[in-house]
């Protein structure tokens, strides 16, 4: 960098530029609203600075200055090269920006040849700014790998002390929600009635809906322990909730029965080992020790998804395995840092590499960015009361030592990320959001610990674990609508009760099977991995290989851990309920065969009524329907009476 | 020709914004990507000044030889007893309308509009080890080398993410040809996404051509009035349910106007776009080569109607199509016949009606074949086809193994330079690239470029930047442009 610096002259006609830019940078500011508002006395806007400077120096400038490359000698990776220079001299003067070659070179047109970055796009207008603004006030840049730019969540176990108990809120769980309710003044409400709990308690535990019959029986049913009485009950009805949760784990181990990799033979189903745990409700523990030191049966999970040919480095299926066991059981993102130092978390490439080492063969040697480095990796378990491995251990002894420490009772970090999920699916919003980023703040820390420390003290009881949340009063309270996807990850959040949830792919077609046709039959059961069939039916969503109409309603294909579904509804999805072939054909089949039974218009959408939504039509609805009816329904006229309840708001969601 | 489609109407963004609902627009789930970084929709430098408002990939799945096709090199006829390392091309080649251009046999009428677009002679595909078909297509429609660590999202998402429908009642990405009951059908699906821009963004499939009306029409074997008291039967159902007391809710809405948008599609004039019947008979039959002719056909009625992102492929089936690991002679002229009428067709169709101007067309291939090198020839990869040295069977007389060092791209309309021709490849065996050197992230770019969508645009996935091509290198081929 050898460009003479602006003459003092041209400095002073740019004043009024000057001024309009930093009006601008003010605006600027302003608009990205309180949490961005820079003082010097506000850390943590010094910190976000910096990490955004970094970031940006990171991806745009360090492929040719950083650890790897020093072009004109200038590195940018840390504070001390960063206020070294280059070959030319200084490139930065803290708090004078004016005066720092860096940015002027950054500033300029795409046309001048002093442009930076050289190769590639110019910044964009808004990261020179954010550029500038951290040079002028200062570059902060905080020394050593001590000074943690981010937050480490609390790795132990802990029990935290539970407040006194409460005139009907006796429950921890709502002892816990009663604090942060007084301390946020937000108000209990009234729980949900019989009928809306009956219908989420099924959802939840078995992703069935109550048949008449069960609703007519837990309605009229009274008794102080009633609630409580019936989730014990569904509970127990392990195949049923077996074949629910299947979805949730599948999702979460990126299981399935077809998929990329299959092909070339490059990937495993664990179907049968998952569904007999879920059916026999293997303590969590258990189940996560023998995926991360598996045997044939949970193979699958750790071996990852290999396609033909050669891979990226960071793509290797034993990055894949670090990256999926950090994902999925801690709720960390080691992508980043597969392929480079992160910017986003301390996390260095040599722990992501040292983890991944635990998965591998031989020793692997560490690529940055694809290119090899030389080195070899050492075995690292990220976590510094997981304790070290020495290098000496054979693979299936690490795996072993991995599991047994991972799974200790007084690491708290396995369970949080665990119960934090389990909230979520029940809740609609998790305690800790991201949920694979449990580094993040929860929104009540206490509630977290309580529920993983019940949940270990339990001896990792799933079931158990859900019996807690669903019994307290904080999940009985209504649910709570939302403007958009947005207000549930805004830093505002505050838990208020359960968000409105929209029913599963599996859930709306298992609904459908149960209340009026079979939507699959045996012959499109994926795998013969499901013993005690029931004859002639019984066959769930979860059970069959992904098609256009489960994928068109939120089912994912399962080439990532996928710890959420999308919640909003679009165009292609309306398009495949309104005309796709797959549900237009079963509901013509259960029309056809309704038919059959005579049934007078009355009667029909009564039942259908009570199937479907648990309640029989008002009278405004009756209004509405009755004329459109003949007084012997046709098969038409029953197959669109169905489309049109399934396709209401009421039932795709769970109130 | 008659032309009884409506002439080029101009929608935008801002007529979508008015028509779509919030929820709709407000499709990023609570784990989906934000614009990264920065908050002020800074997602990307200003948006540039587009010269395509559409695009139409014309996909040649399978690999299609460079040398049998746009770029043919000495003509070698069959002979029993031959060396196979003597043969180039197995066709001779014709001029085009561009001095100095010939394309191989069976090619001729695409040779006449040549002089309409560019003809690129350099692409490069990457270097993926030991080939798979669906793993270059991945990297051809996602500029990704799979696996990536995220769902990448496929060329179409990305343009309907960026710059929504262009007539809103039309599925701004449209992919028509391809089953998903072939080989290699799971892999074939990990590109055709969104990946994680959302479902909202991801292909309208029309796997038929043919039956492109039963995409947008209520099922079959129900009438019109069936279909409209359904809805009526449904709106009241809605309006007269006790949920209504609740007040508003996202998740209502989103569902409520979805289904308002999938009514309004099925209902629109529009929609008749999708019906290749009403076609004159000497038009379907001067597209009807098959499934690819009649996808050209469908595409250039939705184009006129308002599509923003059509890909019309061949079809992509393990050893078919242009996936030749024998007969590579014999099925090549089958596949020219399948695509040189249609193709060319479109071009002037698109002209005649003044769309060309703002459609970008491409044709191209995952990579190319060649009879002898497999891979690249500087980095050979395990081969696939046991392709004897002497030719005595008519069967072994083609381009059977998979080539990634040379393969041609054809671009018109959009902003795209008119009669010219860029990179090179060499006139003797390994024919490779040896100008101009044309890879994935460029030819993204370049279409991005075409559309005004900024090089640079990401998203913050897992709060990792996450660009249009890997890191934000890739650069449009600003001498594409005229």
């Amino acid at each position: 960098m050898n460009s003479p610096l602006l003459p003092l002259r041209k400095i002073r006609m740019l004043l009024p530029v000057a001024a309009a830019f930093c009006l601008l940078v003010l605006l600027f500011l302003n608009l990205r609203a309180n949490r961005d508002a820079l003082t010097p006395s506000d850390p943590a806007a010094q910190h976000r600075l910096y990490v955004e400077a970094r970031t940006i120096l990171a991806h745009q400038c360090q492929s040719c200055h950083g650890e790897v490359k020093a072009k004109g000698g200038l590195r940018l990776h840390t504070r001390e090269a960063l206020l070294e220079g280059g070959d030319e001299g200084p490139v930065v003067l803290p708090e004078n920006p004016g005066r720092s070659e860096l940015i002027r070179r950054i500033s300029l047109p795409h046309y001048h040849k002093d442009v930076m970055p050289a190769d590639g796009e110019r910044l964009r207008p808004e990261e020179v700014k954010i550029i500038r603004q951290w040079v002028a006030t200062g570059a902060y840049w905080p020394d050593g790998e001590a000074v943690s730019l981010y937050r480490i969540a609390p790795f132990e176990n802990r029990l935290p002390v539970l407040p006194p108990s409460r005139k009907g809120l006796e429950q921890p769980i709502d002892r816990l929600t009663d604090t942060y309710f007084r301390r946020h003044r937000i108000p209990w409400r009234h729980p949900v009635d019989d009928r809306i709990f009956l219908r989420r308690a099924y959802l939840d535990i078995l992703g069935l809906l109550p048949s008449p019959a069960q609703q007519a029986a837990f309605l009229v049913g009274t008794g102080e322990e009633k609630r409580d009485r019936l989730l014990r009950k569904l509970l127990d009805q392990d195949t049923a909730y077996a074949r629910h949760w299947l979805s949730f784990w599948n999702d979460l181990l990126r299981n399935d029965y077809t998929g990329t990799g299959y092909i070339t033979g490059g990937r495993k189903e664990i179907t049968p080992w998952l569904y007999g745990s879920l059916s026999a409700n293997t303590p969590y523990d258990s189940m996560v020790y023998r995926l991360i030191s598996p045997d044939a049966a949970t193979a699958g999970f750790l071996q990852g998804i290999q396609w033909r040919g050669t891979v990226n480095a960071s793509q290797r299926v034993e990055m894949q395995a670090a990256q999926n066991v950090a994902q999925v059981f801690l709720g960390l993102n080691l992508k980043c840092a597969s392929c480079h130092n992160s910017f986003i978390s301390d996390w260095k490439l040599e722990d992501a590499y040292g983890f991944a080492n635990l998965f591998a063969e031989a020793p692997l040697e560490i690529h940055r960015c694809d290119q090899p480095t030389g080195k070899l990796a050492t075995n690292r378990l990220l976590f510094a009361p997981l304790g070290t491995l020495s290098d000496t251990l054979g693979r299936e002894e690490r795996l072993r030592e991995l599991a047994t420490r991972l799974t200790l009772e007084k690491h708290g970090r396995l369970a949080r990320t665990f119960v934090n999920r389990i909230w979520a699916k029940l809740m609609g919003r998790g305690i800790v959001e991201p949920l694979d980023a449990m580094d993040n703040e929860p929104w009540d820390q206490d509630l977290l610990d309580w529920l993983a420390y019940d949940f270990t003290r339990s001896g990792y009881d799933i079931k158990s674990l859900l019996y807690q949340i669903m019994r307290s009063r904080t999940y009985q309270m209504p649910s709570v609508s939302y403007d958009g996807p947005d207000e549930l990850v805004s830093p505002d959040y505050h838990f208020t009760g359960m968000v409105r949830r929209r029913l599963s792919a599996e859930q709306f077609a298992d609904a459908i099977s149960q209340a009026f046709y079979p939507m699959y039959g045996e012959s499109s059961l994926a795998s013969k991995h499901f013993p005690g069939l029931p004859r002639g039916g019984g066959i769930r969503a979860s059970m069959v290989p992904n098609d256009p109409f489960l994928m068109a309603l939120g089912r994912p294909t399962r080439e990532h851990v996928a710890a959420v579904r999308p919640t909003q509804s679009n165009l292609l999805q309306a398009l495949e309920v309104t005309n796709g072939e797959w549900l237009h054909s079963r509901l013509q089949a259960g029309a056809r065969k309704w038919y059959g039974r005579g049934m007078d218009k009355t009667v029909l959408m009564d039942s259908l009524f009570t199937r479907f939504l648990g309640r029989l039509p008002g009278s405004r609805e009756q209004r509405g329907i009755l004329p459109m009816l003949p007084n012997k329904p046709r098969p038409a006229d029953i197959q669109d009476l169905v489309w049109a309840i399934v396709l209401l708001p009421e039932f795709q969601l769970i109130h | 020709m008659p032309d009884s489609s409506p002439p080029a109407k101009h929608w935008n963004r801002r007529d979508f914004l008015r028509t779509a609902s919030k929820a709709t627009l407000a499709a990023l789930a609570a784990s989906a990507p934000v614009p990264a970084m920065i908050g002020c929709q800074g997602q990307k430098t200003q948006q540039r000044q587009s010269t395509a408002d559409t695009v139409i990939l014309l996909w040649m799945a399978g690999g299609m030889a460079h040398t049998e096709t746009f770029d043919p090199k000495r003509y070698t006829p069959f002979e029993k007893g031959m060396e196979g390392n003597r043969v180039l091309s197995t066709f001779p080649s014709y001029p085009t309308a561009l001095d100095g251009v010939a394309f191989s046999e069976g090619l001729q009428e695409i040779g006449k509009v040549i002089d309409r677009g560019t003809l690129i002679r350099s692409y490069v595909a990457a270097d993926l080890g030991h080939i798979l078909h669906s793993r270059h297509q991945y990297n051809w429609h996602t500029a990704y080398e799979p696996p990536q660590t995220v769902a990448v999202p496929h060329l179409g998402a990305w343009i309907a993410r960026e710059l929504g429908p262009l007539n809103p009642v039309i599925p701004a990405f449209i992919d028509i040809g391809q089953r998903f009951t072939v080989g290699e059908a799971e892999e074939l699906k990990a590109f055709h996404t969104a990946g994680f821009l959302g479902n909202a963004y991801g292909p309208f499939f029309i796997p038929d051509p043919s039956q492109g009306l039963d995409s947008v029409r209520p099922p079959l074997g129900m009438d019109i009035r069936r279909f409209e008291r359904r809805n009526q039967l449904y709106r009241e159902l809605t309006e007269r349910s006790p949920l209504g007391a609740f007040g508003s809710d996202y998740q209502k809405e989103s569902l409520q106007q979805s289904m308002e948008q999938a009514y309004a599609l099925l209902h629109s004039p529009e929609a008749a776009a999708f019906n290749l019947r009403d076609e004159p008979a000497a038009v379907y039959a001067r597209y009807n080569t098959g499934r690819f002719g009649l996808g050209c056909l469908l595409a250039r009625r939705l184009t006129r109607m308002g599509a923003r992102f059509i890909s019309v492929t061949t079809e992509y089936e393990p050893f078919f199509g242009w996936d030749t690991h024998d007969n590579g002679h014999t099925r090549l002229a089958g596949m020219k016949r399948q695509i040189d009428t249609p193709v060319a067709q479109l071009i002037r169709d698109l002209e005649a009606s003044g769309h060309l101007e703002r459609t970008l067309i491409i044709l191209a291939s995952e990579f190319s074949r060649d009879m002898l090198v497999e891979g690249r020839p500087d980095l050979k990869v395990k081969e696939q086809v046991d392709q004897p040295d002497i030719l005595n069977d008519l069967k072994h007389y083609g381009m059977h193994r998979h080539f990634t060092d040379g393969c041609s791209v054809l671009m018109f309309g959009g902003g795209i330079r008119k009669g010219f021709t860029y990179g090179r490849t060499d006139d003797e065996r390994p024919c490779k690239t040896i100008e101009h050197p044309v890879r994935i992230a460029a030819l993204h770019q370049t279409i991005y470029h075409a559309l005004g969508i900024p090089p640079d645009t990401q998203y913050a996935v897992e709060e990792r930047p996450f660009y249009t091509t890997p890191d934000g290198k890739g650069k449009p081929i600003l001498d594409l442009f005229g």
